[in-house]
């Protein structure tokens, strides 16, 4: 079998002038024409288990879902939706609402993340302040969350939610995500957002879905280009 | 031109096991008779210059000898004098066993004109440095690869030694024990292999002769077992006089100022000298050998121990002032002379105690010495065995070899061959930390990863930098032109990072570490670990030319030493 260096050389894991050198000094069962390297498959295979080098034959990176974080947050969004009218006296009942607008789940799959937010509430309370909420669960949901979602839900009337400001929420951002790392992602441009008083006020005046996400986008662009 | 590139054969590519034990016996013959040529031009010389040594300026001739032979390695062939052996040794540990093509005749004929002018070296370590250079440029010329060529110089010493001494034992296992320095399947076939082919070869043109054939057998007893004890430790005196009076010619004729030939023509000229009161101490000195062994060399003890360190004296003169040859046949006169000297001690000693022949001594000591000057018990026994053919000594051989290798080795812990080696650091056998080191170089462990930022850049401007990094340090380059001026070490920021008040108020070359330990390209990885272990920094940067060209971090150096280690130990089966 033919392969250019590089391509052995990223397969085996291996720096390129290691390699070079190995071959040179008959270390690895490959041979130089050129710049291909010649090699017979299953010899390779054997050696690389000898040396218990981890091999990877085609070249799967693992874990690599939450790695194109470009526009995460306004694709989150937009596969969450944006829900007006959410009607709730208080904070359980709203939260029970809201969980009714998150696409896809079953109704097992809803109660159990019901009693998931109720937890993470009962820890502490997500009401973040100047009456944005932004309840998730603990951890991520075994499944029926395939994609990262950010539910937005306006509210019909304000409710307690126990907020650091003590100010009724009128605005909840219901963070779901597949992975930690995903979440976190999620976590920190959705406060980089809230972080702006503008901002804030814009969402008070509910706007619908595309005006939102313009929005959104607009302040995900900055981050990208400060590298936030 | 396919048939120049073997190895690409199919049939080869795969397992070279069969290219190699191929072309172990073509390397085998070729070096075989490389020594029997030098054997044959040494017979020569002797008959030769025979007619002449009774004249009273015969002094002249190993001085003119030795002039003639270092004039040659210096001016014509351009290397350095000495016996070769560590330069073999030094190639295969850190050049993959290339050496050049001159240097398969240059100590050939070097050693022809010392010995058979008479001065007190021996030709066994040319001739193994010959059989290497051919063995290596056999593989350079087949194209083979570094392993492949570090075999067949295996296989060139292996066949010279095997010729020269007609012992193919002692050919297998001087090889594994002094050049390779490691005892692996793969090499060990094809270079017996070589071995077997050289004493063919010698067998063929010479006659299937034993060097030292001790004409009937030693009955050892009990009494004379004990006795080895205390010829042990004669024969490892005489290695260490013979050791330490090489290393004092050595400094001695460097502080003469004159050239290199002059210096030469000096020592040769009181090897000449020495001659006239002790005749046996010329040449390689065979012929005293045989009569040792054989038991017909007369003297008495004070003559032996003379004439023993006389060749000490000899040895010294003519290889520490610039004669060219080898240690082996030195050290197997003068172990005779001790083992004969020991012998005639006993029996005046103990007069009423009938001891074994003498020449059992001398032999003994020969294995006593070759052990203790080589520190490779293994070599002194199969040599002796082989080239006396006296296996009811067995007992005796091992005991000797064993506790003289020993006792050396508490007084000079490098053996001859591997001392300089030692101190100039580049004794790298297989599989050791020295070896790994050497073989990594800075190009395949650098770390690339590293963002670099400018001096005038803002402390909230770098922490960016920061949150898009992996790594804890930012090379900081002069923007004009490029030129590394310091690192930022992000554990040395820390305390600023929660500081909002300082985001606008640092600079980067404010909290830059200016005179940080660099390293370069070409410095050897032992180096930059003393470094890193002297500042106590877990990683350093490489710098080339005043730039910066990435990191060095022991984290990720134990991954690639983990690898080479692997891959250096494991063996191809």
């Amino acid at each position: 079998m033919r392969q250019t260096l590089e391509e052995i050389a990223q397969r085996l894991n291996l720096s390129i002038e290691t390699l070079d050198r190995w071959i040179r000094q008959g270390r690895i069962p490959v041979s130089k024409t050129g710049e291909m390297g010649v090699f017979h498959e299953m010899e390779l295979n054997k050696w690389a288990a000898k040396q218990k080098k981890t091999m990877a034959v085609c070249g799967d990176q693992p874990g690599g879902v939450c790695h194109a974080s470009e526009f995460i947050l306004v694709s989150a969004m937009e596969s969450g939706g944006v829900h007006q009218g959410i009607t709730g006296m208080d904070r359980d009942t709203v939260l029970q609402a809201a969980v009714r607008q998150v696409p896809g789940l079953s109704q097992g799959q809803q109660y159990g993340l019901f009693a998931q937010l109720l937890a993470r509430e009962q820890l502490t309370s997500t009401g973040i302040g100047q009456g944005v909420a932004i309840p998730h669960p603990r951890n991520p949901l075994d499944e029926g969350i395939q994609i990262p979602m950010v539910v937005t839900c306006y509210l019909e009337n304000s409710v307690p939610f126990n907020a650091i400001d003590d100010l009724p929420v009128s605005t909840l951002f219901l963070i779901l995500s597949p992975a930690v790392a995903c979440h976190l992602n999620l976590l920190s441009r959705l406060s980089f957002c809230l972080r702006d008083s503008a901002f804030i006020s814009f969402v008070k005046t509910r706007p619908p879905a595309d005006a939102l996400l313009a929005c959104i986008r607009e302040k995900e662009e900055q981050i990208e280009k400060k590298g936030v | 031109m396919s048939w120049r590139h073997p190895a690409r054969l199919p049939f080869f590519r795969r397992d070279d096991r069969m290219l190699l034990i191929l072309m172990g016996v073509i390397v085998g013959i070729c070096s075989g008779l490389a020594a029997l040529a030098l054997n044959t031009s040494l017979v020569f010389m002797l008959e030769t210059l025979h007619h002449w040594r009774h004249h009273w300026w015969a002094f002249i001739l190993p001085a003119a000898g030795a002039m003639l032979s270092s004039l040659f390695l210096e001016k014509a062939m351009n290397e350095g004098a000495g016996h070769g052996v560590p330069e073999v040794i030094y190639s295969v540990s850190r050049y993959g066993g290339l050496m050049r093509f001159r240097s398969s005749i240059s100590r050939l004929v070097a050693s022809c004109l010392t010995i058979g002018s008479g001065g007190s070296a021996g030709p066994e370590a040319p001739v193994v440095m010959s059989g290497a250079a051919i063995g290596s440029n056999i593989a350079k010329f087949f194209y083979l690869n570094d392993r492949q060529r570090v075999t067949l110089v295996g296989c060139g010493s292996a066949g010279a030694i095997a010729a020269i001494f007609n012992a193919p034992l002692t050919g297998i296992i001087f090889t594994m024990e002094i050049i390779l320095g490691e005892w692996s399947m793969v090499n060990i076939i094809p270079i017996a292999v070589a071995s077997v082919s050289g004493a063919e070869i010698s067998r063929l043109l010479r006659g299937n002769s034993i060097a030292f054939d001790s004409l009937g057998s030693f009955n050892i007893g009990n009494l004379d077992l004990l006795a080895c004890l205390g010829l042990a430790l004669a024969a490892s005196m005489a290695s260490l006089i013979l050791t330490r009076m090489l290393r004092r010619m050595h400094h001695v004729s460097a502080k003469v100022r004159v050239p290199i030939w002059a210096r030469a023509a000096m020592g040769g000229a009181a090897v000449g000298l020495l001659g006239f009161a002790v005749p046996d101490v010329l040449g390689e000195g065979y012929h005293a050998i045989h009569a040792m062994i054989q038991g017909v060399f007369t003297t008495g003890l004070g003559i032996a121990a003379i004439a023993c360190l006389a060749k000490i004296l000899a040895t010294a003169l003519t290889l520490g002032w610039g004669g060219s040859g080898g240690i082996f046949a030195p050290c197997l006169v003068i172990g005779s002379f001790a083992g004969l000297a020991y012998h005639r001690l006993l029996v005046f000693l103990m007069p009423s105690v009938t001891w074994v022949n003498e020449g059992c001594f001398a032999l003994l000591g020969m294995a006593g010495m070759i052990s203790g000057i080589l520190q490779a018990p293994l070599t002194g026994i199969f040599l002796i065995l082989e080239i006396t053919g006296s296996y009811e000594v067995m007992l005796a051989l091992i005991i000797v070899s064993a506790l003289s290798t020993t006792i050396t080795h508490y007084f000079e812990p490098a053996s001859f061959y591997l001392k300089d080696l030692t101190e100039r650091g580049q004794l790298l056998r297989p599989g050791t930390d020295a070896r790994v080191l050497a073989d990594i170089t800075i190009r395949e462990v650098i770390e690339r990863d590293c963002i670099s930022v400018p001096p005038g850049m803002l402390l909230r401007e770098f922490l960016y930098v920061v949150k898009r990094s992996t790594r804890n340090y930012f090379p900081v380059e002069n923007p004009e032109n490029g030129h590394f001026m310091g690192m930022v070490r992000f554990d040395h920021v820390r305390p600023y990072i929660f500081n909002t008040v300082m985001y606008d108020a640092v600079l980067v070359e404010q909290i830059m570490d200016v005179d940080v330990e660099t390293v370069h390209y070409d410095d050897d990885l032992a180096d930059v670990l003393h470094k890193m272990d002297i500042t106590r920094c877990y990683s350093l940067p490489v710098v080339s030319n005043h730039r910066f060209m990435g990191m060095i971090s022991k984290a990720t150096l134990l991954d690639k030493y983990r690898d080479e280690l692997k891959v250096q130990t494991t063996q191809r089966a």
